[in-house]
């Protein structure tokens, strides 16, 4: 057969080169895209969604804004507690996203049937979990940026950016990506090791409602210090503590990296993502292989 | 290109007399059931090799096996030259596997050329090369006038055709059809028959057919292996499986079968032979059809002339076994 991708070498159809890579990603991206622009009366809802969630805070704030005002002035977190609930609401939906996207990826492919031709092609399943998080992000950054907008614009609240802080909240969502990773690969395993086949898979439900109830989403963790010590030392074991407190240091405080409470967030956050992103790929192998054992990488064998 | 040995694989599926309630033990909930039974398979390169055998033989487990996404409990294999467990990923991107119902894998609200634009840089085609190997497998399939539908609007032979299309995107040595020409009309099955011979395995591919359809698998299978319940049952060239396993036979038909005329029949040397080998006299008496088996053709002579002292001959047709009948034979000995 006349091929005209047979000058491609033969270990290149083994592995996918860096450009190819960038294709393949970009060509999900596309189908995403476009699969999005067929549903798009579906993104009015979220806007809409989106408004009624920030309005909520806000009024949230008419009554319990005095209290929530004192508590994270506290924390030397100024006294405007909606800019506060706004910043740890969004940061909330990258954490939550990055926590539950892996688990959702593969159950979408298995599925549709789809996991075995991605895993029989030569981008395997990382390039294919790098593109749905490149959407992912991207299509969640657009949504972020209406959030925030519609929060400075029509509800006051007050951001403090500079190119410096812009600089820093990308270094601090990279590592936490990279560390939530682990954890949303560890609980993609799940699918395979323990048949969490479901709509509740144990690790992604017990991270994710924890998050809101202890990493300083809605109010300062520090509150526990008081009234309940061990949640205090429970929201030290998530990394997304650490970094909605530095998001918030830079958007409230216009913290730089001069700041050394910056730096040990910078580290800690280093620290989680050395040691959860390699056990989230051990763990996320070790569920691929028990399927290839048992059969199960499709839903008939 | 292919070489399987001692292959077994066990599958822990779930006992349908077991009740929760009754606390049972771990082992009452699962039963193991032995899928493959030492399955040694040779296939080489521009063969096409075809996997026969009834419902529940092993044929799908055993295609998954060499295409990487199964690891068997017993056996070793390479493919294309790769160990299938210590180099797994190169194995796997060695082969293309198709099977009847892949087009669920597609976005029913793409259009056929983005579904596929989609799976060939998946499958590892660089953008520059997408568009002329897009045309080349629509056009293999006979979709060519068909890219900008949309899946959800195809008929399930148009969809089958669609998933081939996806299997021709990237380039490599082994292809594995698990039932390709299912649900596909009989030119475009013709037309895919074709392809497979001349356009793979003519030009070097390796192609393992796995099918039902026995006559397919007869007009372009160059060897053929038979399995069931996970035993291989033969394998071989399949005219040399036809000659060994089928045997020739003479359809006769006559006026009237007579008790005198089968014990005549039955004292000619090679018809006594056959007999003695286990064949069967097969007798339709409504018709006066008499089947006689055994070297036919070189014992015509003396088989017309024994019928024709006993009865009026109308009509003697010598017959060559299909593949369906020496599969029937094989597959139905067994049990």
């Amino acid at each position: 057969m006349s091929r005209a991708q047979a000058s491609v070498s033969e270990d290149t159809k083994h592995s996918l080169p860096p450009k190819q890579r960038l294709e393949y990603v970009a060509s999900y991206v596309a189908r995403r895209g476009r699969l999005w622009y067929r549903f798009k009366i579906s993104f009015l809802f979220t806007l809409v969604s989106m408004m009624i969630a920030i309005s909520i805070w806000f009024f949230f704030n008419f009554i319990f804004g005095e209290g929530g005002a004192k508590a994270i002035a506290e924390q030397d977190f100024g006294s405007n507690y909606f800019t506060y609930v706004l910043i740890g609401v969004i940061i909330n939906q990258y954490i939550v996203i990055t926590i539950t996207l892996y688990m959702g990826t593969l159950q979408d492919s298995y599925w549709q049937n789809q996991l075995e031709m991605y895993i029989t092609s030569p981008g395997r399943m990382g390039t294919f979990f790098l593109s749905s998080i490149v959407w992912t992000y991207l299509y969640s950054s657009i949504n972020v940026l209406i959030y925030f907008a519609v929060g400075i614009f029509v509800f006051g609240a007050t951001i403090a950016l500079s190119p410096a802080g812009i600089l820093i909240l990308i270094v601090i969502l990279f590592i936490l990506i990279v560390a939530l990773s682990g954890i949303g690969l560890i609980s993609a395993s799940m699918f395979f090791l323990i048949n969490a086949k479901g709509d509740v898979e144990p690790i992604s439900w017990f991270v994710v409602t924890l998050t809101g109830l202890v990493s300083g989403v809605f109010y300062p963790p520090e509150i526990f210090i008081t009234h309940f010590p061990p949640l205090y030392a429970l929201s030290k074991l998530f990394p997304q503590t650490y970094a909605i407190q530095g998001i918030r240091r830079v958007l409230i405080n216009g913290a730089d990296f001069a700041s050394p409470e910056i730096l040990s967030i910078i580290l800690t956050l280093a620290i989680f993502a050395v040691i959860l992103f390699p056990l989230g790929i051990y763990a996320f192998k070790a569920g691929i292989r028990k399927a290839e054992r048992e059969g199960k990488l499709t839903r008939w064998t | 290109m292919i070489e399987l040995s001692g292959i077994e694989k066990i599958y822990k599926v779930r006992n349908p007399d077991h009740r929760a309630w009754r606390r049972k033990s771990e082992e009452s909930r699962f039963e193991e059931l032995q899928a493959l039974k030492g399955i040694d398979l040779k296939a080489r390169k521009g063969e096409i090799l075809g996997i026969l055998g009834p419902n529940g033989a092993g044929k799908t487990t055993l295609m998954k096996i060499m295409a990487g996404l199964l690891i068997p409990e017993h056996g070793t294999g390479t493919v294309n030259g790769y160990d299938l467990f210590k180099e797994r990923n190169k194995a796997r991107t060695s082969v293309n596997l198709s099977r009847s119902g892949d087009w669920v894998i597609f976005d029913y609200k793409l259009s056929i050329l983005h579904n596929l634009r989609y799976w060939g840089v998946v499958m590892g085609v660089p953008w520059k090369d997408l568009d002329s190997v897009i045309e080349e497998a629509l056009t293999a399939v006979g979709l060519e006038t068909k890219r900008n539908e949309y899946p959800e609007n195809l008929s399930s032979g148009m969809r089958q055709k669609m998933s081939l299309a996806r299997c021709l995107l990237s380039d490599r040595p082994i292809y594995l059809f698990d039932e390709p020409t299912a649900n596909i009309d009989p030119i475009s099955a013709k037309f895919i028959r074709d392809f497979a011979m001349s356009s793979l395995a003519g030009t070097g591919k390796t192609v393992i057919i796995s099918t039902h359809n026995l006559w397919e698998a007869e007009m372009i299978c160059d060897r053929i292996m038979i399995i069931d319940e996970g035993k291989k049952l033969v394998e071989g060239p399949t005219e040399q499986i036809k000659k060994t396993y089928g045997g020739e036979y003479a359809l006769v038909r006559l006026s009237e079968v007579t008790d005198t005329l089968i014990f005549n029949l039955e004292a000619l040397s090679f018809v006594e032979q056959a007999l003695r080998m286990g064949e069967t006299w097969e007798r339709g008496d409504k018709q006066q059809l008499l089947k006689v088996t055994g070297d036919v053709k070189s014992n015509i002579n003396e088989l017309v002339v024994t019928i024709a002292i006993h009865n009026r001959l109308f009509n003697i047709e010598i017959k060559e076994p299909s593949l369906n009948d020496v599969f029937m034979k094989i597959v139905e000995g067994e049990e």
